[in-house]
């Protein structure tokens, strides 16, 4: 057995073990350090893997026996993983101890991160099937082990319940794969003709696209991550959605074999339905949780905007331009697992020290609590796509293959690019325009409650974990050129290397984007002025509100800041706000105000289906007598039946 | 002597279904069940283990008639429960029943006709049992009934099945009655009454 | 000659508050006033320069930090942007994309400062801007794949070049691509209809609300990375828009007449238009894009290459 074998196997073992150690009594902080070290372990064997290129253990077979091996994709998948979940390992163990549940979550983060490797790296039906199951029950566990309330409870409920309604699709998809053979070999399904290839990539996409977020089918994610505990959510924002991109990959890019053109156009046009809702709908939001929880709906957008990109490039036979989409979906990947892990860690911390995440009571952050609010600060820019961190990098890549897909004739295609590269600018945009809104009422101004005026730094841990974090967001960004050839080597038509390997961005048709410069540059020039601007004498002054004196009732609050937005999108939001004036002796004595906006699909779509199919069971209960005789004469009828067909020849 | 015992065995669960005492028609399971163990002593072929399952069927006749009629002892029903039909219908439906097993089975070649198709009738009779009677009594008897055919199609095979199936067969009717009788007590104390219709009420 | 154009490049530096003098000037002589010198931008500079600076309640490392950041990217934008289709080789690049990141971060940094004291107009006029950059950028993106599309690049020396000539001015592809670049230059150079560079009503401003929380030498490098931004989005319109035949040095003349003349464009603009509703400014970026959209949509479908 090979190294790398080894490693990957002592790595997994390792897992359980740590989840094991943390289930004994004064285990937690241990077991989570042991879960850690095995993370990294993993990840370094799939770094290997990646950069060498060959595979290890078993490949893709269409049989049932379960094998496991690990081939770059899974390589790849399995180092981001360990780069977000190394950090918010080190994060738990300062954070879980203490809250409820404590011991329980530990270990059912450590099965959760075996699921996960265990998708990564099934090379068979059954066990991939087996693990993403896993892979969706385990967190809803491990969340009502945290807390139990209604509204949890709830939302464990519709999370289960549309994952596996969509999820569905992913069992379709396979079991057609095995089917025919085609797990592993594209020209089994080619073979089997168009229609096979249509269900599958469709069921595919559906299946997929439900549990890495997809709008219509995303209902589920901010009503889950939110309620999760922090390092959970960071998990499951950054890699569980993420796992579902990698079977999304692999089945539509690597076993479909053929690189249909409407595919291309309905995960472009997915993608950007994606982007703009995910976006707007974080906009409106009040807690600082569900606003993350939205963002990962954008940025998964995002990322179906570049494998449509990919898909069409393939499909005209630009096979540089197809890699380099490739790549750039790849780059946002890790970009965006690495920066949402911190920003939920970061809102894990705040949580911890505050006790709530209202942003309209939170301020002032900054200045007490400084390593948690720089890590955040880093992370909100980088999710922003601001110059130089890794954010920018990878939408810096996206725009451009949208770009160049907007070079394409037939019209229909170059007009979907420019559209989406509209979209894309009008997202990058939003998120600014959300993201400046969440530091600033987080981060600056003053403090809105008392327990913001007292609240200190978390312990070590929680600050490493998030330190670590945030580097890897400036350093992905200062040399994204030297992870993009490996990328690019992923594609799935990509023979031997696309790209040179330089620092910075440096790719054929555009101008070049070169982060480590432009850093320098910036930090040198702004060092410069700073030193220009000399010894800077102020004058203490209040900030000017006409002349009245500032106290804390004018502060801005989330809804005013987003407000223009809002009216200007009154049709799109539909906002709605109940004013109640309450009046006596002739004056008013109180005034209430509630605005709320409406999750659009939830109106108009799940609820109707909702309650359509509440309809339709309570109809079929009918048949549910409660009676033992029932049933017996069903079953009697039924095998009667079978055995009419039979005689009659109906059935073989 | 089998095509006298096989028939006798059909006789005896259609009777099942017409009887009206639960003390009767467990009677009945016992004879059914002493007929199915004496045709397993007839036909064992020599080899140890077949003479186990004959053993094993014999005292299954007696132990689970046994504990059934204790049973009975200890869940009295205050008025007898009317049924859903008259006995003669539920004759000439369960009558119609085996009749449709004997046209439709096709042949599974795994012994002599008769005795295949007596068998699959007994399944599908017990069923019969199961749906045709309301005492909660009669729900387990027709199951018995229904593993006695199962248990004549395993005997009937030349050769003989494994006998791990059959003790595995065995051990699991075994468990089931177990339990099947402990919630006969529990549902009579709670209730009053055996009556499945009134079982109805659970359910919401 | 790529010496040459990194010196005008850097001259830009100290030229790019001619230009809203210009403006100024011209704008005055429009409306029948005498109106200020040309050089005036220069002096309230120097002026700023020996003020003291002022430390509104709350201001801490963001408030302070944000006019030296936004100064150094629009100092890194000056460099991405060629003039007379070369650029000195600082080191950057010349994307067109990378370019409106620079100016996405200098928006952020002046959006996030007005936070930090935490009320007041900064903060509705930070809310206003980032809005409508909402719709602006996706109206300066579309407009530079128009302008990419004959290049079939976004290197931004690419694009000049393919702008050589009078030729993409024959399909009607350029023509939609420079009205939306009109809309462009209204939007970044803060100008009516879209936004009043001269008022100083809090309720009414958008680009020069943050400006209000900043004194002294702050708010010198604040007003001059204003003019800054005139500088980068008019050589930029210039170089992609203008016709242009010869060499560097006839390209430079060119160009300066270019910028000139759209000076006096933009002093013509406000002065015939008057400021409009703010939110009505998102469909008129709306309409912007849906011509360049057009444009492109054109090209790509073959009419008029």
């Amino acid at each position: 057995m090979s190294l790398l074998a080894a490693g990957s196997l002592a790595g997994v073992a390792l897992l359980a073990v740590g989840g094991l150690i943390v289930a004994l009594r004064g285990g937690l902080r241990a077991g989570l350090a042991v879960q850690a070290a095995s993370m990294a372990l993993l990840g370094a064997v799939g770094i290997c893997v990646l950069v060498g290129g060959d595979v290890i253990g078993a490949s893709f077979r269409s049989t049932i026996a379960p094998a496991f091996g690990i081939d770059p994709l899974s390589g790849f998948f399995l180092a981001v993983l360990a780069l977000t979940a190394v950090p918010t390992l080190v994060f738990a163990r300062d954070y879980l101890p203490g809250s409820p549940g404590a011991r329980s979550v530990g270990a059912l983060t450590s099965a959760f991160l075996l699921s996960l490797v265990g998708v990564l790296t099934a090379r068979d039906v059954t066990s991939f099937l087996a693990f993403w199951e896993l892979m969706t029950l385990v967190p809803a566990a491990a969340i009502l082990l945290a807390r139990r309330d209604r509204a949890v409870r709830s939302a464990v409920y519709s999370y289960l319940a549309i994952t596996h309604l969509g999820g569905a699709g992913v069992w379709i998809a396979l079991i057609a794969l095995a089917y025919h053979g085609a797990i592993g070999d594209p020209s089994a399904l080619v073979a089997a003709g168009t229609g096979a290839q249509t269900l599958v990539a469709i069921a595919a996409l559906i299946g997929f696209g439900t549990k890495a977020g997809f709008i219509p089918l995303h209902s589920w994610l901010p009503r889950a991550h939110p309620v999760a505990p922090a390092h959970l959510s960071a998990l499951m924002s950054g890699m569980m959605i993420k796992v579902a991109l990698y079977g999304l990959i692999r089945v539509e890019f690597q076993w479909l074999g053929a690189t249909p053109r409407w595919l291309g156009l309905a995960l472009l046009a997915i993608g950007l339905v994606s982007c703009l809702g995910g976006v707007l709908w974080a906009l409106v939001q009040h807690d600082l949780k569900p606003l993350l929880a939205y963002h990962s709906i954008e940025n998964v957008g995002i990322i179906a905007l570049a494998l449509g990109a990919s898909l069409l490039f393939a499909n005209a036979g630009n096979s540089t331009w197809a890699a380099i989409a490739f790549a750039a979906a790849l780059l946002h990947v890790t970009n965006h697992a690495i920066f949402k892990a911190l920003l939920f860690l970061g809102a894990g911390a705040f949580e911890r020290a505050v006790g709530s995440l209202d942003l309209d009571h939170l301020g002032g952050l900054l200045r007490r609590m400084p390593w948690t609010g720089g890590a955040f600060l880093v992370g909100s820019m980088a999710i922003a796509g601001l110059p130089p961190l890794n954010g920018f990098a990878s939408e810096w890549l996206v725009l451009q293959s949208l770009l160049h897909v907007a070079f394409y004739r037939p019209l229909g295609v170059g007009l979907s690019g420019g559209v989406a590269l509209a979209g894309l600018a009008m997202t990058a945009a939003l998120a600014l325009l959300c993201f400046v809104k969440v530091i600033g009422l987080v981060l600056l101004g003053s403090p809105r409650r008392v327990e913001c005026e007292t609240a200190v730094d978390p312990p070590t841990g929680m600050r490493a974990g998030m330190a670590v974090l945030a580097m890897l967001c400036v350093v992905l960004g200062l040399v994204p050129g030297l992870v993009l050839p490996t990328l690019a080597r992923l594609a799935p038509d990509a023979h031997g290397p696309v790209l040179a390997r330089h620092a910075g961005l440096v790719l054929p048709g555009t101008g070049s984007y070169l982060p480590l410069p432009l850093a320098l540059a910036l930090a040198v020039l702004t060092l410069g002025l700073i030193a220009m601007r000399g010894k800077r004498r102020a004058a203490p002054a209040p900030s000017w509100a006409c002349g009245q004196p500032v106290v804390a009732a004018l502060n801005w609050t989330s809804a005013g800041f987003t407000k223009p937005l809002r009216l200007v999108l009154e049709a799109v939001l539909r906002p709605r706000r109940e004013i109640e004036v309450v009046r006596g002796g002739g004056m008013v004595q109180s005034v209430t105000y509630t605005a709320h906006v409406p999750s659009l699909l939830d109106a108009s779509v799940y609820e109707p289906t909702v309650r359509t199919g509440l309809r339709a069971a309570s109809f079929v209960r009918r048949l549910q007598s409660g009676n033992v005789r029932t049933y017996a004469a069903y079953l009697l009828g039924l095998v009667i039946g079978l055995l009419v067909l039979v005689h009659t020849g109906v059935l073989g | 002597m089998t095509g006298v015992l096989v028939t006798t065995m059909l006789g005896l669960g259609l009777a099942i279904i017409v009887v009206r005492r639960r003390s009767v028609g467990i009677a009945l399971l016992a004879a059914q069940s002493l007929a199915l163990g004496t045709l397993a002593l007839n036909l064992a072929s020599g080899r140890s283990g077949d003479f186990w399952v004959a053993g094993l069927l014999l005292s299954k006749a007696i132990i689970l008639p046994v504990l059934l009629y204790l049973l009975v002892g200890r869940t009295p029903e205050a008025r007898p429960v009317a049924a859903p039909a008259g006995p003669m219908v539920r004759l000439a439906a369960a009558g119609a029943v085996a009749l449709c097993a004997v046209v439709l089975i096709p042949p599974l070649g795994l012994g002599a006709p008769h005795t295949e198709h007596t068998a699959v009738a007994l399944v599908l009779v017990g069923l019969a049992i199961v749906i045709a009677r309301r005492p909660l009594l009669f729900q387990v008897l027709g199951l018995i009934v229904a593993e006695n055919g199962l248990s004549l199609l395993a005997v009937s095979v030349p050769g003989g099945l494994s006998y791990v199936i059959e003790f595995g067969a065995l051990f699991d009717l075994a468990l089931i009655v177990t339990v099947a009788a402990a919630f006969v007590q529990r549902i009579h104390s709670d209730l009053g009454t055996g009556d499945t219709e009134m079982l109805r009420g659970l359910r919401d | 000659m790529n010496a040459a154009a990194a010196l005008v490049q850097l001259a830009g530096v100290a030229l790019a508050p001619l230009l809203p003098g210009a403006i100024q000037t011209l704008k005055a002589r429009l409306q029948g006033r005498k109106g200020p010198s040309v050089l005036q931008p220069y002096r309230t500079l120097w002026r700023l320069w020996h003020k003291s600076a002022v430390d509104p309640g709350g201001a801490g490392l963001i408030y302070r930090l944000a006019p030296p950041l936004v100064a150094a990217c629009l100092l890194a934008a000056l460099v991405i942007v060629p003039v007379a289709g070369r650029a000195g080789s600082f080191g950057l690049g010349n994307d067109a994309l990378v370019l409106v990141g620079v100016l996405a971060l200098a928006r952020f940094a002046l959006a996030a400062a007005s936070w930090d004291p935490g009320n007041g107009f900064a903060l509705m006029a930070s809310a206003r801007e980032l809005m409508i950059s909402v719709f602006g950028e996706a109206l300066l993106v579309l407009a530079l794949l128009v302008a990419a599309l004959p290049a079939k690049s976004t290197d931004l020396l690419a694009m000049s070049a393919a702008a050589a000539g009078g030729h993409i001015w024959s399909g009607p592809t350029h023509w939609c691509g420079a009205i939306a670049f009109l809309l462009v230059i209204l939007l970044e150079t803060g100008r009516q209809p879209i936004d009043n560079p001269d008022t100083h009503l809090e309720l009414t401003m958008i680009h020069e609300g943050p400006l209000l929380e900043y004194a002294g030498r702050d708010l010198a490098f604040l007003q001059w990375a204003g003019a800054a931004r005139h500088w980068v989005i008019l050589v930029l319109a210039a170089e992609l828009y203008l016709p242009h035949w010869g060499g560097f040095a006839a390209y430079l003349c060119l160009l300066v007449v270019g910028v000139a003349v759209l000076c006096g464009a933009l002093a013509l603009v406000e002065t015939e238009q008057a400021k409009m509703r703010i939110l009505r400014v998102p469909a008129l970026l709306g309409v912007g894009c849906a011509i360049a959209l057009a444009g492109a949509g054109m090209w790509i479908g073959g009419v008029g290459v």
